[in-house]
């Protein structure tokens, strides 16, 4: 049991500063705690590299250590993806909530039913919760801005969605945060990450992003939205 | 793998992950105050009237980071020395769950939120105040046949080093498994749950905090990373999640074995039920002002 434990605190520390350094940490928590979990990681093999070669005796191993062996496999071994629309998990946030403060360029201003060349040269790229914002604050202004979004797609009741979970401190606090979509023609498979252009259609009670181009792309490497509060 | 178990992972993950910085730092400073600390200073503090120790008691908790393996055998060794049992055990309820680690990482958890970071700190500090106060008018003593804990055990010409070392590793074992059991259970329970029972509860503040209550005692998380989970619950009432983070450190699965191995049965019994009351008392009037 001794020698479990030592091999516990070992495995669990490598997988701290493991997930840290490769960046999967940012699938589970926000960017800011990547040094905290390396210096945690660090402290706890040490601890357990110590109990390995007998330099500290561990006088009575709780039976719990095997849990902690556990969570070291989960995040090693396992190595869980990022939340997902797929998943089913989340509730829904009201975009309209989300405090958000931004300027939007003049460059961003191409006016109503511009180009999707013109849109894409000159879209400013924003969250679901600015998109709401924009169109509850200055909806006269914000018609004409290109927007860029990028998010995840998925179909709610029917409807074209791009989806971002947004954290506040970890995954286990994400609540979805969406834009309803009006789109035409092919569209992507649920759960596919997108790139979509496009501007506001006008609709003031139910808002919606009128998609003028979009791409799948890989991934981003921080897949929630950290919004700061 | 399954759609649940793949969110069960990611959430499971996320919890540890978020906790172990936390746990490592308080984990290192209790152990430092363990070894650091003689226990003839807190005596010196506590053996007073009850009347100023009792509070005396709870002020050194905010003061002190403590883990509940270090402190409840504590309070056992104080009272042994002659301090009130009502401080003592006022010190080992107070030092976990008001410590400023805890009040750190509950800011972390509840970014944007400092009105939850003060609302736990009333709540807890009442509840404390409380118990300790119940404890002296009701006369408890527990049994003079407490256990001894590890850290007893270390003979007197140890390195000061290699005795802090030990603790850690100690506290460290045992917090991080209950860590993981606290975050499986968390996260099984958001993945379980129907999806509509949150939002349901979220409209009966009295039932939410009746079942934010059940879970603390069931989860029997550490109080370095109660919070972290506490955010989880997005949905229900601030009251129901303070509830959760008040009663957690004062009386759970785990901390109940702990007060019956140290105090016996029927102090243990009476122990529990007492903070179980204060701490949902507490967190009521608490929430109510302050959130």
């Amino acid at each position: 049991m001794q020698r479990l434990s030592g091999v516990a605190l070992v495995a669990l520390g490598s997988a701290l500063v493991v997930v840290a350094v490769n960046g999967d940490s940012l699938l589970y928590v926000r960017d800011t705690m990547t040094w905290p979990l390396i210096a945690a990681g660090v402290v706890v093999a040490a601890l357990g590299f110590a109990g390995l070669v007998n330099a500290l005796p561990i006088h009575h191993a709780p039976r719990s250590i095997v849990l902690a062996l556990a969570a070291a496999l989960v995040v090693l071994v396992v190595r869980p993806g990022p939340l997902s629309v797929d998943t089913g998990f989340g509730y829904d946030l009201e975009s309209g909530k989300v405090l958000t403060s931004f300027t939007i360029p003049a460059s961003a201003m191409v006016g109503p039913g511009a180009s999707a060349e013109a849109i894409d040269a000159a879209a400013i790229e924003l969250h679901a919760g600015q998109f709401a914002f924009a169109v509850q604050q200055f909806p006269l202004e914000f018609e004409g801005v290109a927007v860029r979004m990028i998010g995840q797609f998925d179909v709610v009741d029917g409807q074209p969605t791009l989806v971002r979970f947004r954290v506040i401190c970890c995954a286990s606090d994400a609540m979805r945060l969406s834009v309803r979509l009006a789109w035409e023609g092919e569209t992507p498979e649920v759960a596919a990450w997108v790139e979509v252009i496009g501007q506001w259609d006008g609709n003031a009670d139910e808002p919606s992003m009128a998609v003028r181009g979009w791409k799948e792309i890989p991934m981003p490497e921080r897949p929630y939205l950290d919004l700061g509060s | 793998m399954s759609a649940d178990l793949q969110t069960w992972s990611t959430l499971f993950t996320a919890m540890v992950l978020q906790a172990m910085p936390f746990l490592v730092l308080g984990v290192a400073l209790s152990s430092i105050v363990a070894v650091v600390i003689p226990d003839r200073w807190w005596a010196w503090v506590l053996r007073r009237h009850p009347a100023v120790a009792i509070p005396a008691a709870t002020a050194c908790g905010v003061l002190v980071p403590g883990c509940e393996c270090t402190t409840v055998p504590v309070a056992g060794r104080l009272a042994e020395r002659g301090v009130p049992f009502a401080a003592a055990l006022s010190f080992a309820l107070a030092s976990p769950a008001l410590n400023p680690i805890v009040m750190l990482a509950t800011a972390a958890a509840f970014r944007g939120q400092p009105e939850m970071v003060l609302a736990r700190f009333l709540a807890s500090f009442a509840a404390v105040l409380v118990v300790g106060a119940y404890l002296y008018a009701l006369g408890v003593q527990p049994p003079p046949r407490w256990g001894r804990h590890e850290h007893d055990h270390d003979p007197p010409h140890r390195r000061r080093a290699l005795r802090l070392a030990a603790a850690a590793q100690h506290d460290l074992l045992h917090t991080t498994g209950l860590v993981a059991l606290g975050a499986a259970i968390a996260a099984m329970v958001r993945v379980v749950l129907p999806d509509g029972f949150l939002p349901a509860i979220a409209d009966n503040t009295a039932l939410a905090i009746l079942v934010m209550a059940g879970l603390a005692i069931v989860m029997a998380l550490c109080s370095e990373s109660d919070a972290f989970i506490a955010a989880s619950f997005v949905l229900l009432p601030p009251t129901a999640v303070l509830t959760f983070m008040v009663v957690g450190p004062l009386v759970d699965l785990r901390l109940m074995i702990m007060y019956r191995s140290n105090f016996g049965t029927k102090a243990a019994g009476l122990i529990g039920s007492l903070a179980l009351v204060a701490a949902v008392l507490c967190s009521l009037v608490v929430g109510r002002v302050v959130l």
